[in-house]
């Protein structure tokens, strides 16, 4: 956002299915998001070239033309390197790169400490296919990276981004048909619930909360009057009620009780709290901790609506079934809670409370109800009610004036915070399997043929060195905890490498083990990179 | 590559036969890995052959490895391998003699050499191989080894390469028929051979006749194509007559079995 200006991914679905070129940095798709990796294997099939940047050989990377299986937390320097050999090689976009951006010289002088026998050391990936990739992203005609956890779960989340969107600004990869960076949202509208203001330092449609301006539109509406202040992200307020500042909490479809890193520290902090309200469709475990629970209506089939997508599409969601029992639509809930503290907000529809943000949010402005359910949806920006919406954003950058060039932001890479000891000797990264979902509450209450349950999945050669068979159980330390699991073996990981899934904090919970260490600017967690050492507990068949 | 795969594994022996008759799909290592080809179904008939020729046999565990081998569903391994006669699905013997029984070698024997052998779990009937004038005609599979052709066959003949033996020098091609007259005489590959033994006489005698004539001709002769249609050749001659269509046309070479019905 600080470099682009909007927080939202630059292209469209369809253009993924026709670009010349890929790279999935950092994501497995086509676990996480299967949705948005059918449209890239239509692109695949139709001869885009795929790339695929994870420390594992995962089920995405499988797909790839070319994977490179990195050292976890080494994304900065292989994107800092592939920039030194794109300028080394005459390969920069000279011409965009003078029109539409700023701060190149210092970027140039940042990555030129990036040798590739340096990022080669850091990544473990040889010189040669770092250039070879680094040349092709460059000289394919058009191409996007697309990245999700795999480069936001770090304590340089936001550094992580800004690599690789100077890598788009290096070549001229954004802001045109088919050239992009997309960061792919995890949650159905989790892209939404941001654009709607659902974020400390955001009021809806990207209005800056410290602005006076902005504040001010918003207070004229909504008639009462909003702190100049930003307030606490997540991790901020986890620490803000470790020390006792943070006293009460009203927590909404999120059960951080098993999401964040260091559950154990989690759960401390909100035991400590004076009261916490919980809403949501089922009874979590943060719920279970809640002094009184609003049970809501599932979104997507009970209430009245509209969700964003990671293409920045908005579409309607309509009501199919009544909410069970006492559970309320959400607005229900907030309009009531509202009342009770006595203010009288009638009885909005969803339609009344999205025209009211239409005439706040200028990107939102010509999205009626009406014409989303003429037209299926429509890409904001959307200004007006003759507006189409926007296929791809940033074309503002291919203008022969450029009013507002796009920033360099050099960028060093740290390592890992978690480090590897020979007590703690074995790197754990977590992550998703297809038919799981998070902490695993919408996604646990179904039997699924495919689903294993949590297992320590270890390198083949490790097991062996372990003396571990699949099926034996073991307990996996890190600093912070430890859980017990079955082994599995999985060839997609090498020696060093291991891997847990979130889904099952019922069963094992993973997030006892990680390390809640979190980027000052964007505030996620360092989920991906653990430091574990193997215990041996009894085999299976004894 | 996202596919499931159910069935056993693969025997060492399959697996080799499978990875010596197609690439890898990948090259290199734990840190790198480059697919060398996205596009791998026109391995597959090639593949199939080699595990047949190699095992015997195409089993379960080696549809599965094919799969996994080429980036195909099972299902479609199967659904080509069960195609084809000469590709066994279940455990057959390592030979096997496939006694053909189609037209030519009707009318010179083949039945009755099936009839000679019958009970046996190592021979059956096969449709044409390809050896019309010197029937009739068999062909053996040697699982591990070359498969062999055995013309003017006999039941002798058949049982000694079941058992082992060595294939019997072919016949020589049949000559002084009226269809196959220049077999064995005229050199195939030499234009000059064929029209010193009155090749083409049929086609100046055509182009002398005339279109109309040809016509004619044939749907007096009731004529019909042998693609199952039983379609008269006069008709389709005819029906491209018409001088509004254009005067230049391709004709495709036609399958063994069936008589030139596609050529316009």
């Amino acid at each position: 956002m600080a470099v682009l200006g909007a927080g939202g991914g630059t292209s469209s679905y369809e253009e993924i299915e026709n670009t010349d070129l890929v790279i999935l940095w950092g994501s497995n798709a086509r676990n996480a998001h299967p949705i948005f990796f059918h449209h890239l294997l239509r692109g695949v099939s139709r001869g885009a070239r795929l790339y695929a940047v994870d420390p594992r050989r995962s089920e995405s990377a499988q797909w790839a033309d070319t994977w490179l299986g990195i050292d976890v937390g080494s994304d900065i320097a292989l994107a800092n390197a592939m920039a030194r050999v794109i300028i080394d090689e005459g390969l920069a976009h000279r011409d965009f790169i003078d029109r539409a951006t700023t701060g190149f010289e210092a970027y140039a002088e940042t990555v030129s400490t990036y040798t590739l026998g340096r990022a080669e050391e850091i990544t473990g990936i040889p010189g040669a296919v770092i250039a070879e990739t680094a040349v092709s992203y460059a000289t394919a005609s058009t191409a996007q990276i697309c990245w999700t956890l795999g480069i936001t779960e770090h304590h340089t989340a936001t550094d992580n981004v800004l690599a690789l969107i100077s890598l788009a600004l290096l070549t001229g990869h954004v802001g045109r048909y088919g050239s992009g960076l997309v960061p792919v949202r995890g949650q159905n509208n989790v892209q939404g619930g941001g654009d709607m203001g659902a974020l400390p330092n955001k009021l809806p449609g990207f209005a800056d909360v410290e602005n006076a301006d902005d504040r001010g539109r918003f207070e004229a509406v909504y008639g009462a009057s909003i702190p100049a202040k930003r307030g606490w992200h997540l991790t901020q307020m986890f620490e803000a009620m470790d020390a006792g500042k943070l006293r009460g909490l009203y927590v909404i479809g999120e059960n951080p009780a098993q999401s964040e890193a260091d559950t154990a520290h989690a759960r401390r902090a909100l035991g400590g709290l004076d009261f916490m309200v919980v809403q949501d469709i089922f009874l979590t475990a943060t719920a279970e901790m809640a002094d009184v629970v609003f049970p809501a209506a599932a979104d997507w089939c009970e209430a009245e609506g509209t969700v964003t997508s990671s293409e920045r599409r908005v579409q309607r969601v309509r009501r199919a079934l009544a909410p069970p029992g006492e559970a309320r639509t959400d607005i229900d809930i907030l309009t009531a809670l509202a009342a009770a503290m006595g203010t009288d907000w009638g009885r909005p529809s969803a339609e009344q409370l999205w025209d009211e943000l239409r005439s706040l949010s200028a990107v939102h402005a010509g999205m009626s109800y009406r014409r989303l359910d003429e037209l299926g949806g429509l890409q904001w920006p959307c200004p007006d009610e003759d507006h189409p919406g926007s296929q791809f954003l940033h074309a503002r950058l291919w203008e022969p004036e450029v009013a507002t060039p796009a920033p360099f932001m050099p960028v060093e890479w740290l390592p890992p915070l978690d480090r590897l000891t020979d007590e703690y000797p074995l790197r754990l990264t977590t992550g998703r399997h297809l038919d799981g979902y998070n902490t695993g509450v919408q996604s646990g209450g179904f039997d699924s043929p495919m689903r294993n349950g949590c297992t320590l999945d270890l390198a083949p050669e490790d097991a062996e060195r372990l003396g571990l068979a699949p099926g034996d159980r073991v307990r996996v330390v890190s600093r912070r905890g430890s859980v017990e699991a079955p082994v599995a073996l999985d060839a997609g990981l090498r020696p060093g490498l291991a891997f847990m899934a979130l889904h099952y904090p019922d069963d094992v919970d993973v997030n006892q083990l990680t390390l809640d260490q979190w980027d000052p600017k964007s505030g996620t967690a360092e989920f991906k990179a653990t430091a574990v050492r193997v215990e041996r507990l009894e085999a299976m068949t004894s | 590559m996202d596919l499931k795969f159910a069935g056993p594994p693969a025997t060492d022996a399959e697996r080799a036969a499978i990875t010596a008759a197609a690439p890898p799909a990948f090259s290199g290592d734990g840190r790198v890995m480059r697919l060398e080809s996205r596009d791998r179904r026109h391995h597959l008939l090639p593949v199939l052959v080699a595990v047949q020729s190699e095992i015997g046999h195409v089993s379960a565990g080696a549809i599965d490895e094919i799969g996994r081998h080429l980036h195909l569903p099972p299902a479609e391994v199967y659904a080509v391998a069960s195609f084809y006669a000469l590709i066994a699905l279940e455990e057959r013997p390592a030979r096997v003699a496939h006694v053909c029984d189609d037209t030519a070698c009707r009318i010179r024997g083949g039945p009755e050499l099936l009839a000679s052998l019958a009970g046996r779990d190592d021979v059956r009937a096969t449709p044409c191989i390809g050896q019309c004038d010197r029937g009739p005609a068999v062909y053996v599979q040697v699982a591990g080894g070359e498969d062999v052709v055995i013309t003017g066959a006999d039941r002798g003949r058949v049982l000694g390469v079941l058992t082992g033996g060595e294939a019997p020098e072919p016949e020589p091609h049949v000559v002084g028929d009226r269809l196959l007259r220049h077999v064995g005489s005229a050199d195939p590959e030499d234009i000059d051979s064929y029209r010193e033994r009155d090749g083409f006489r049929a086609l100046e005698r055509a182009l002398e006749m005339g279109p109309d004539a040809v016509i004619a001709e044939l749907e007096a002769s009731n004529l019909r194509g042998r693609g199952g249609a039983a379609f008269p050749t006069g008709t389709k001659w005819k029906a491209v007559r018409d001088p509004r269509r254009p005067s230049t046309w391709c004709a495709t070479a036609t399958n063994r079995s069936r008589a030139p019905s596609r050529t316009g």
